[in-house]
C-alpha cells in the first residue's frame, strides 16, 4: 500500500521547532508528524542524487532516525529543513562513496553522453529520462547543488549551510550544472541546427 | 550566465527545456505505509524520551547507592550470570530462519536480539535460488524479529505476529527455550 504524505503545516500550524520540542517531551506522534512533513522531500532529493531507489529510501530513513536521535542539540535559529538536509546530504554522500563502479545505473561514458542528441520534442517521459541520465552526468557537487537549488528550492544561505560550501562556491556549482545540463539535453540552437 | 547576483531573486532564469525538467524532477515521490512505519518503530527503539531518562536516571541512582553496599558480591553473582548467559547461547541449538523471496535481491534478519540494527543479519540464498536462510544462536526467550527484504520489512508466515507495534509495523515473534525453538 502507498500513501503520498502531504508535506505542508498540519492542520494545527505546528512549527517544526514545536514538534521538536514535543518530541524531546515524549511526544511519539510529533515526530511521526515530522516525518510526514519532510520525509516526501528528503525521498526526493534522495532519489535524484542516487539515482536508485532503494538507496534513497535506506539514505533518507538513516538520515531521519540520525536526525531523532541528535534532536537534542537542534537549534532553532536554524530552520528544521535546512538541519534534516544537511544530515541526509552527508548520508546521500557516504552512500556515493560506498557505491562501487558495477553498481552505476547510468551511462558513464561522458563523451558519449555529450555527443548524444535528443530530441526536442521528447514526451515527459523521455524528458525525464533524459534529465535523470544528464544529472548522472554531473558531478556528485554540482548534482547536489542544482537539485538543493532548483528542485528542493532551498536558498543559497540555505545551501551553504547544509553542504558546508560557501555561497558563491554553491552559486558557480550550480551555474555550471546548468551550463552542463543544457548542453546535455541540447538547447534550442542545436535543435534547429539539425 | 553571470556567476554572482546580489540576491535570488535576480538569479538568471532556467533554459526553457532543463526548466520543464526541473518541473519533473519536482513531481514527489511516493511514501510508503510500510517505509513510513519502519522509520516510525526503529525511531521508538532507538530513543527514549526526556522524562523517561530522568526518572531511570533517578532510579539508577538509588540503585547503585544500594549496590554499592554489597558491591563484592554484586560483582561475583553478575560475572556468574554473565557467564551463565553466554552459556546459554553456546548451548542451545542454532535457530533456523528461512524466508520465501525468489526475486529478491538482498534479504536480512532483523530484530530485538540485536537492537533492530538496520543492516540486519544478512541471509544466504538457497540452492532452490528462492529460499533465503540463516542459522543464529539466541538466548533463550521470546524474541520478536522480521525480514528485511530489499529495503521492506515482512513478517515470517510460518510465526505468530507480534502485537505489540504502534505504527503496524509488521513483526513476528519466536520462542526460544534451552532445548530450541518453542
Amino acid at each position: 500500500m502507498t500513501i503520498a504524505c502531504d508535506a505542508g503545516v498540519s492542520p494545527l500550524g505546528t512549527s517544526d521547532a514545536a514538534l521538536v520540542r514535543r518530541t524531546l517531551d515524549g511526544d511519539a506522534r510529533a515526530f511521526a508528524l515530522l516525518v510526514d512533513r519532510h520525509a516526501p522531500a528528503c525521498l526526493r532529493y534522495a532519489t535524484r542524487m542516487l539515482g536508485e531507489r532503494a538507496d534513497a529510501e535506506e539514505a533518507t530513513q538513516e538520515a531521519l532516525l540520525r536526525a531523532h536521535d541528535a534532536l537534542h542539540g537542534y537549534d532553532d535559529r536554524m530552520a528544521f529543513r535546512t538541519w534534516l538536509f544537511a544530515i541526509l546530504i552527508n548520508r546521500c554522500r557516504t552512500a556515493l562513496r560506498q557505491r562501487t563502479r558495477r553498481e552505476r545505473r547510468f551511462v558513464h561514458d561522458r563523451d558519449a553522453l555529450a555527443r548524444s542528441t535528443i530530441d526536442g520534442d521528447a514526451s515527459a517521459i523521455d524528458l525525464r529520462q533524459d534529465i535523470e541520465r544528464a544529472l548522472a552526468a554531473l558531478s556528485a557537487d554540482q548534482r547536489e547543488a542544482f537539485l538543493l537549488r532548483h528542485v528542493e528550492q532551498l536558498g543559497y544561505e540555505e545551501i551553504a549551510a547544509a553542504t558546508g560550501a560557501g555561497v558563491s562556491a554553491s552559486k558557480m556549482r550550480v551555474k555550471r550544472a546548468c551550463e552542463r545540463l543544457k548542453l546535455l539535453l541540447g538547447n534550442v540552437g542545436r535543435a534547429d541546427a539539425d | 550566465m553571470p556567476t554572482e547576483w546580489p540576491d535570488d531573486s535576480m538569479e538568471p532564469p532556467l533554459d526553457p527545456r532543463l526548466a520543464r525538467a526541473v518541473a519533473l524532477l519536482r513531481e514527489p515521490e511516493p511514501i510508503s505505509a510500510e517505509w513510513r512505519a519502519e522509520v516510525l518503530t526503529r525511531a521508538r527503539w532507538r530513543h527514549r524520551p526526556a522524562r523517561s531518562r530522568a526518572l531511570v536516571a533517578t532510579l539508577g541512582a538509588a540503585a547503585a547507592l544500594c549496590l554499592a553496599v554489597g558491591a563484592g558480591w554484586w560483582w561475583r553473582t553478575s560475572a556468574a550470570a554473565d557467564h551463565r548467559a553466554a552459556s546459554a547461547v553456546r548451548s542451545a541449538p542454532p535457530v533456523h530462519f528461512a524466508f520465501s523471496a525468489p526475486e529478491a535481491r538482498h534479504v536480512a534478519l532483523v530484530g530485538d536480539f540485536d537492537g533492530w540494527n538496520p543492516r540486519g543479519l544478512p541471509m544466504r540464498r538457497a540452492p532452490d535460488g528462492r529460499t533465503w536462510y540463516v542459522d543464529v544462536r539466541l538466548a533463550p526467550g521470546r524474541h520478536v524479529f522480521a525480514f528485511s527484504v530489499d529495503g521492506g520489512l515482512r513478517v515470517d508466515p510460518a510465526a505468530p505476529r507480534a502485537m505489540e507495534d504502534d505504527f503496524g509495523t509488521p513483526t513476528s515473534v519466536v520462542v526460544v527455550t534451552s532445548r530450541g525453538v518453542n
